[in-house]
């Protein structure tokens, strides 16, 4: 319950809901590979299901095993809700344009590094496929 | 190889020179290469020298007091493990028992953490990995705590 602290058997119904990988042995591993890399998961031995966790312990399950945002995410999460976790999302890599488009586009099109870095690369391969195909300036004025 | 810094065998003359192979692991403490064909090499080294090697990779450990209910509760940062128990004795075995069970997963699913950010947290795991005897593994893993390491 909010405010409470779960049983395990309420950890393995968190994770069983939110799509944790199990894996059996002795003891129950859960695991979530998220985007990035980054994991979250913990274990649970047999027979403990009924065992309420202690303050201390709940807290480190929740905030570092299973890596959630807030403790209210947990009892979010054992009724199916969707959750929030506290995982750094991994930064876009930079689109960076092939050589052959920045020469394009400082050479032929004359535009300036700030103007090309403003474009995306379908962009520049719109201009570039225009200029090819004989159609410069038609796309610019259609758009 | 950039130089012959070290011994190296293919994998049948390594098995023909066993003996040497371990004479120079373990008397020379140096490292010796076996390149098995069609495979990454392989190295031979001594135990205490990868002890040596990853002796600064010593868990961080928390011991939180259960103040509520009691006890206390140990928290082994590289394994992201927990452990209670109603007594700062009975929570360090607790720990140990977390510990043994952690490095096992970790070694048995290592094919797949090694693409996570489980990746970073292998030397520890090694490190605990070589204990020969639990004493040794309770030793490896509160070694950071032990008055020994504040020298």
């Amino acid at each position: 319950m909010p405010g409470g602290r779960p049983t395990w058997g309420e950890v393995r119904r968190f994770c069983e809901g939110q799509g944790f990988a199990k894996r059996e042995t002795d003891h129950t591993f859960f695991d979530k590979t998220f985007p990035g890399g980054e994991t979250a998961g913990t274990k649970i031995s047999r027979g403990v299901d009924g065992e309420t966790l202690t303050k201390a312990r709940w807290t480190l399950v929740w905030r570092r095993q299973l890596r959630l945002k807030s403790e209210n995410d947990f009892w979010r999460g054992l009724e199916r809700n969707t959750v929030e976790y506290d995982i750094p999302v991994p930064p876009a890599p930079p689109e960076t344009l092939p050589d052959y488009l920045h020469r394009f586009l400082t050479s032929v099109r004359h535009l300036t590094q700030d103007e090309i870095a403003a474009l995306s690369k379908d962009e520049a391969t719109r201009l570039w496929y225009a200029h090819l195909s004989g159609t410069e300036g038609e796309s610019e004025t259609d758009t | 190889m950039v130089a012959d810094f070290l011994t190296h065998y293919d994998a049948s003359s390594a098995r023909d020179h066993f003996r040497a192979v371990i004479r120079e692991a373990l008397r020379d403490e140096r490292p010796v290469l076996v390149k098995p064909r069609d495979e990454d090499a392989v190295v031979v080294l001594a135990r205490a020298q990868l002890l040596q090697l990853l002796a600064s990779y010593q868990p961080h450990i928390e011991i939180l007091s259960e103040d509520e209910d009691g006890g206390f509760t140990v928290w082994i940062e590289e394994l992201r493990a927990t452990a209670y128990g109603e007594t700062f004795a009975l929570a360090r075995e607790a720990a140990v028992d977390e510990a043994i069970t952690y490095v096992q997963h970790v070694l048995r699913e290592w094919p797949r953490l090694k693409h996570t950010d489980r990746a970073r947290d292998l030397p520890y795991v090694a490190r605990l990995s070589l204990a020969g005897t639990r004493e040794e593994f309770r030793s490896l893993l509160f070694s950071r705590l032990e008055p020994s390491a504040q020298e």
